[in-house]
């Protein structure tokens, strides 16, 4: 767990930016900028910011906001956790499963090392697996309740995958057609 | 230089295409890499195409002018990438337009309106035989005869890839189409088509620039921050493992 420091801002000052950042991100921002000046080492103020940036669609800023937050406090596990779905969510699938690899040393059932270890299952293409560790993460976490929705959506999407790619009988007899001509044709010609 | 990971169904289902996009670009500022280059390329060659279509109804121009148009258009559009800053906010189409409209209409004005497709293409071949030609000295182990039938195989496939590439499924083939003949012949550019995908990077990247997009080998060289020699070289090994691969399933 990340231990508090001489470089972080008070919690009052926290406590204000959240507020500001709630009502417009773009304030937010300015306002966390203010702040950074003077507590350039405190990782929440980076990843709040970072957060707030994916927001207003400044992905590169965003990248470079949350990388630092993880940079400046290895240990901050939910900073971690979202930069590396920040990742994928670009992309990025290698860079994701590097920035989650330290979550794995978290103790067994630790929900962010959990839903790391389900979505490297869906960058695997492994989606019964991916779901069973996305479900058993929801229930072991209770911290980070907004992070259960949006596994809870990953969850809808592989559901509908696994839905979607069952081949129908139809498909098996076509494909079937298809190589038996192949066949036929090759006879012929030999 | 490694191929990068292709992104899996799973992948696919959480990538946000804009996202996709800034970390493209992040990626190439940071390290300038040719291959990220490359798919920025791939991602807006289209875009740059339309522009270069839009010009050619402007003007209205002739078939043959209108490739060369396109060319035009992707010079302009390499350009643009290597120039972009996508931090300052404002969108990179908006950015590229002007600039490969300005490269069309400085190629247009540089060449004559008959005369360039003739001369780019020709300049396409020479560049392509060039590359294929063994050197003096090297195979010498290997007959006149057996170099010249590579040469000519590595050609065909070329030619094949081409073909291939502008959709025209008979090109090459000729003679009446029978039934056997015209599934060999599309069973044969399918193993092709995977034997290019098979390809390592860079060659691979080389094979699919020049015959999809009929980009020059300098501009190639270019977008994959490459000597043009070198791309010549790796255009010559690529058709080589084709050849010898080709000849493996036959």
């Amino acid at each position: 767990m990340m231990e508090a420091s001489d470089d972080f801002c008070s919690d009052e000052t926290m406590q204000q930016l959240l507020a500001a950042a709630g009502g417009d991100s773009q304030r937010g921002v300015e306002a966390i900028g203010g702040v950074l000046e003077e507590f350039p080492g405190d990782p929440r103020l980076h990843f709040l910011r970072g957060s707030l940036l994916i927001g207003l669609q400044r992905f590169i800023e965003a990248h470079a906001a949350l990388s630092r937050a993880v940079e400046l406090a290895p240990d901050y596990h939910i900073a971690r956790f979202q930069l590396g779905l920040f990742e994928l969510t670009s992309g990025e699938a290698d860079a994701a499963m590097a920035t989650w690899g330290p979550l794995k040393a978290l103790p067994a059932g630790h929900p962010l090392a959990t839903f790391a270890r389900g979505l490297e299952a869906l960058i695997a293409d492994r989606f019964e697996q991916c779901i069973e560790a996305l479900r058993a993460g929801i229930a072991a976490n209770d911290e980070n309740l907004p992070l259960n929705r949006d596994m809870e959506l990953v969850i809808a999407q592989c559901e509908a995958l696994i839905a979607a790619r069952a081949p129908s009988r139809e498909e098996v007899d076509r494909t079937d057609a298809v190589s038996a001509t192949s066949f036929l044709l090759r006879s012929l010609k030999d | 230089m490694t191929r990068p990971r292709r992104a899996s169904p799973g992948v696919e289902l959480l990538v946000r295409p804009e996202r996709a996009e800034a970390s493209l670009w992040r990626r190439f500022r940071a390290t300038g890499q040719g291959r990220l280059r490359e798919s920025l390329f791939d991602r807006y060659r289209r875009f740059a195409a339309s522009l270069a279509r839009r010009h050619a109804r402007r003007v209205d121009a002739e078939r043959d002018v209108r490739d060369d148009l396109e060319q035009f258009a992707y010079r302009g559009l390499l350009e643009a990438i290597d120039r972009f800053d996508p931090l300052k906010g404002v969108p990179f189409m908006a950015f590229a337009s002007a600039r490969i409209a300005g490269s069309i209409v400085d190629g247009m004005g540089k060449l004559s309106e008959w005369g360039a497709q003739f001369r780019f293409r020709r300049r396409l071949e020479r560049e392509r035989v060039a590359s294929l030609i063994p050197s003096q000295g090297a195979e010498n182990d290997k007959s006149a005869v057996e170099q010249l039938a590579e040469l000519v195989s590595e050609l065909a496939f070329g030619l094949m890839l081409a073909a291939e590439e502008r959709g025209a499924p008979n090109a090459i083939s000729g003679g009446a189409d029978n039934g056997f003949d015209s599934l060999a012949w599309r069973e044969t550019k399918v193993v092709l088509h995977r034997r290019v995908t098979d390809l390592p990077e860079p060659e691979r990247s080389v094979v699919r620039q020049h015959y999809q997009h009929d980009l020059p080998f300098a501009e190639i060289a270019t977008m994959l921050g490459l000597s043009r020699g070198r791309i010549s070289q790796l255009h010559k090994s690529a058709l080589g493992k084709l050849r010898k691969s080709m000849k493996a399933v036959r």
